[in-house]
């Protein structure tokens, strides 16, 4: 690590200037706000203040590597982007543990012209490239790497703009794909310095330093850091766009957090359009305050559209988000997850009746529900079937009973619960009613993105953070962090939010790993080994088996 | 920021000195002790000071004691029961923002002992286990929300009188309670429905700490308080027009924690009829 491979920005205001200046030249500026009115992220009208810098960048790469139409007939489960075909009421897919269902509470849907299905950019690519049906809304590395084979890479998945480490490297080779093909990894590019609500810079707390980066995009002369459009790279998961009524549902019953953020008792961000509070519980870094201004800033960005969707294409992309459930239906060896003596939280029609935005950290209401039915054997069981079934409810028993000790997880532990908390999995941050995220929302550097934890990826690239000597530190890491992924700052600038990327929902795991953020637990099984070795939790092999096959039937 | 170095108040031996009575003012830093209570409860904590184990337990929610950062002890000492093997102190715990990497013990728990009402108690066991026996019997009860949504407030009634809140902080710090944002909520509502006029006023504080030292909080923190406050009450709906704020950049005088504050008046338009 030299000096000279370190590229310094600090956000003078000549800088600062210079980027309001260029930003003012393109489609999706904005006012400036009156004098005063304080510098906070979300977004006015459909746009969040980061949507035009990013718009920017997706217009400038120019999708050179060949694409073709017609991917899908090749491959039934996959959805093509234009593809003409009825979207079932009820779907099930086969993933690696089981069967999992797909549910359209509104019925049948016909994909023809649907703007969530229909290519609304230049790069072929739609929403559905992404969120995949047979992968519960998201988008597993398996079939990713299916895609890579199917189409010699030719799928407008792998477009340059997001597809690949970065949009200068040679387009259609393996390497230049990597963090996709092996981790499920899409670039995200956000601005920097943050962009306030209506689009003008927010004064960071902090710089920040490419200490190294395989991709290649952060120190790039046209997408990097220090480029005329300033922007950081990240990698990232794509989060399952499923359940979405409590992702975005206000929580009940834990006031006054349905108006304020729990870690810093600031107001939450406000829904653009109707003014009413949003639950800030989209994106791992909350950038985004609804599922409209959501799906334009997706617009903009991996579909590379030339112009803002309408607000009836916008209209009819949230009216399908919010109709879609995904959950597993049939585990392998267990059997049928649903019906007649199951458990009452499986399956997607319980969460199509379920109650939204309420906690599940009470005796009764166990995130997941009951699986008592399960312990004992049944007749007409197999003994495989009994073994698997008891070994989930040992699973779901670990998951809701066991504590453990939840030492300095960086915007967690410091929220004003102590540090360190006792708590178990459910009881301490996934515990939300039926999905599993943290009500708060939850935020937290769980060591996935910050080191020192035993987290070093080398294929992501590595960002020194120095945050001025007067602001408020990050709690358990001060003022000098090296991360993968500034997170939840890169919004906000503020150096105690360094590292946070926010929990998300726990359901139809089993059909979309790689898991976590950043794709660092390839299996549930490594997922369960990342919190025993972080938490000293100390499992033993039974139990990290048990938990396993609790979490497949989610 | 103060430029309080972290103190060594963990390697002082505990002396047998005789605990100080209750309503003894007590103002110092030290490091926070997590002590582990069971494999089925919480941990609490506790602080060393002079010999003296002081604990922490039912904090504000903010105050919430964390390793890797110095607390900020200021109250009188309380009568009463010892919870985590600690006296109590009616107060306000802060915790410091910059990081004490000295901060640093968990104290596993002892078998057999009790540590006060932060363990769960055997009431509370057994209404658990009630609750369980209505889950057995219909296991649809595990997903519905037992509990409710809190009935909307009745919409107040005559006279309109003054109202007032004040909201403590916590050491250099601008974030409110839980506790104190509920009332906060409240109380815009009711100045909302009585078309009253609010006004905010902020401090700065000080300490005066029992070793003489003086901690000031960092300038600027006042008009922060007044600003976040603004932000909070009319995002709440109050019209902008009917808010007056106002900030003392003091700082408040050796005033302890109840010097870092803000201040919100409600004055309805009218008494009503
Ligand atoms: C190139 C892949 C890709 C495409 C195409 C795509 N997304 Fe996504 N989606 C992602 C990724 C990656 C994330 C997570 C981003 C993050 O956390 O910063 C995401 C997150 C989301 C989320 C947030 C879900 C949650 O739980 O937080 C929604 C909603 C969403 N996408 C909707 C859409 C819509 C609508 C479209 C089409 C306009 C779309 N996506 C197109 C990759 C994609």
């Amino acid at each position: 690590m030299t000096s000279t491979s370190r590229l310094r920005l600090w956000p003078t205001t000549a800088l600062i200037g210079a980027i309001a200046c260029l930003s003012a030249s393109i489609a999706l500026s904005r006012p400036a706000p009156p004098d005063g009115a304080p510098r906070r992220p979300g977004a006015v009208g459909d746009t969040a203040g980061q949507v035009p810098a990013q718009t920017r960048q997706a217009q400038a790469v120019a999708d050179t590597a060949p694409r073709g139409d017609g991917y899908g007939a090749a491959d039934p489960s996959w959805w093509a982007p234009g593809e003409q075909r009825t979207m079932p009421a009820m779907a099930d897919y086969a993933d690696p543990s089981g069967r999992m269902q797909v549910l359209n509470a509104d019925g049948p849907l016909a994909s023809k012209g649907h703007p969530f299905f229909t290519p609304l950019g230049a790069n072929g690519r739609a929403c559905v490239t992404c969120h995949q049906p047979e992968n519960g809304m998201g988008l597993s590395v398996a079939t990713i790497d299916r895609r890579w084979a199917e189409t010699q890479g030719k799928d407008p998945l792998f477009a340059a703009i997001d597809g690949s480490n970065c949009p200068s490297l040679p387009q259609g080779e393996r390497a230049s794909h990597a963090l996709l093909l092996d981790r499920g990894l899409f670039r995200i590019f956000l601005p920097w310095p943050p962009r306030a609500a209506d689009g003008t810079p927010i004064q960071p707390e902090f710089t920040i330093a490419v200490v190294s980066d395989p991709t290649t995009c952060n120190t790039d002369p046209t997408y990097g850091l220090h480029s005329a459009n300033p922007m950081v790279s990240v990698f990232r998961r794509p989060r399952p766009l499923a359940n979405t009524k409590y992702l975005t549902q206000l929580p009940h019953g834990v006031p006054p957090h349905e108006a304020f953020f729990y870690n810093d008792k600031s107001l939450l961000p406000k829904d653009p359009q109707t003014g009413q509070f949003v639950s800030l519980q989209l994106m791992a870094d909350g950038r985004e305050p609804t599922l409209r201004t959501q799906a334009l800033e997706a617009a903009m960005t991996h579909l590379q559209a030339s112009r803002k969707p309408t607000a009836r294409q916008l209209d009819r992309i949230v009216a399908f988000e919010r109709q879609i459930y995904a959950a597993q239906g049939v585990d392998g060896v267990a059997g049928a997850l649903t019906g007649n003596g199951a458990p009452p939280g499986l399956g997607a029609a319980s969460l199509r009746d379920g109650a939204p935005a309420w906690l599940g950290n009470n005796p009764v209401n166990k995130v997941f529900g009951s699986f008592a039915m399960w312990a004992k054997p049944a007749s007409g069981e197999s003994p495989a079937q009994s073994e698997r079934r008891q070994s989930i409810v040992r699973g779901a028993e670990l998951y809701y009973s066991r504590r453990f000790i939840i030492q300095d997880v960086g915007a967690y532990n410091d929220k004003g619960i102590g540090n360190p908390f006792k708590r178990s999995c459910a009881s301490g941050c996934h515990n939300t009613l039926m999905m599993g995220m943290d009500l708060a929302p939850g935020f937290m550097d769980l060591g996935l993105n910050n080191l020192p934890w035993s987290n070093n990826r080398p294929d992501l690239p590595l960002f020194e953070i120095t945050c001025s000597p007067t602001a408020r530190p990050q709690a358990y890491l001060g003022r000098h962090i090296y991360t993968h992924d500034p997170g939840r700052a890169l919004i906000t600038g503020k150096c105690f939010d360094v590292g946070a990327t926010m929990t998300q929902q726990l359901r139809a795991l089993a059909g979309r790993a790689p898991y976590f953020a950043n794709g660092s637990a390839r299996s549930l099984r490594e997922l369960v080994d990342f919190y025993d070795r972080r938490f000293n939790i100390g499992y033993a092999e039974q139990e990290k088996q048990d938990l396993v096959h609790f979490l497949e039937v989610l | 920021m103060p430029a309080v170095r972290p103190t060594a108040l963990l390697a002082m031996a505990l002396t047998a000195a005789a605990p100080p009575s209750a309503g003894t003012p007590v103002s110092f830093l030290a490091c926070p002790v997590a002590q582990d209570t069971g494999p089925d409860s919480d941990l609490c904590f506790f602080v060393e000071h002079d010999g003296q184990r002081y604990s922490l337990t039912n904090p504000v929610d903010y105050a919430s004691a964390q390793l890797h950062h110095q607390v900020l002890v200021e109250g009188r000492v309380n009568d009463g029961p010892a919870p985590c093997g600690g006296l109590s102190v009616e107060g306000r715990f802060s915790v410091m923002p910059e990081i004490d990497p000295a901060c640093d013990r968990i104290v596993p728990a002892t078998p057999g002992m009790a540590y006060g009402p932060n363990a769960v108690s055997a009431e509370r066991k057994a209404a658990a286990s009630a609750m369980l026996a209505r889950v057995e019997a219909d296991p649809a009860l595990s997903i519905r929300p037992i509990y409710k949504d809190a009935a909307p407030e009745p919409a107040p009634t005559p006279p309109f009188l003054p109202r007032n809140l004040a909201v403590y902080y916590p050491f250099d710090s601008d974030r409110g309670s839980l506790g104190d944002m509920i009332a906060l909520m409240a109380l815009v509502r009711y100045a909302q429905a009585t078309h009253a006029h609010v006004t905010i006023r902020a401090t700065r504080g000080q300490s005066r700490l029992d070793d003489g030292r003086l901690l000031s909080e960092a300038p600027g923190l006042a008009r922060q308080r007044a600003d976040k406050l603004r932000h909070i009450i009319t995002g709440l709906g109050l019209d902008p027009a009917r808010l007056t704020t106002d900030f003392d950049e003091g700082p408040a005088m050796a005033g302890g924690w109840p010097s870092r504050r803000g201040d919100i008046r409600v004055e309805p338009a009218n008494r009503g009829r």
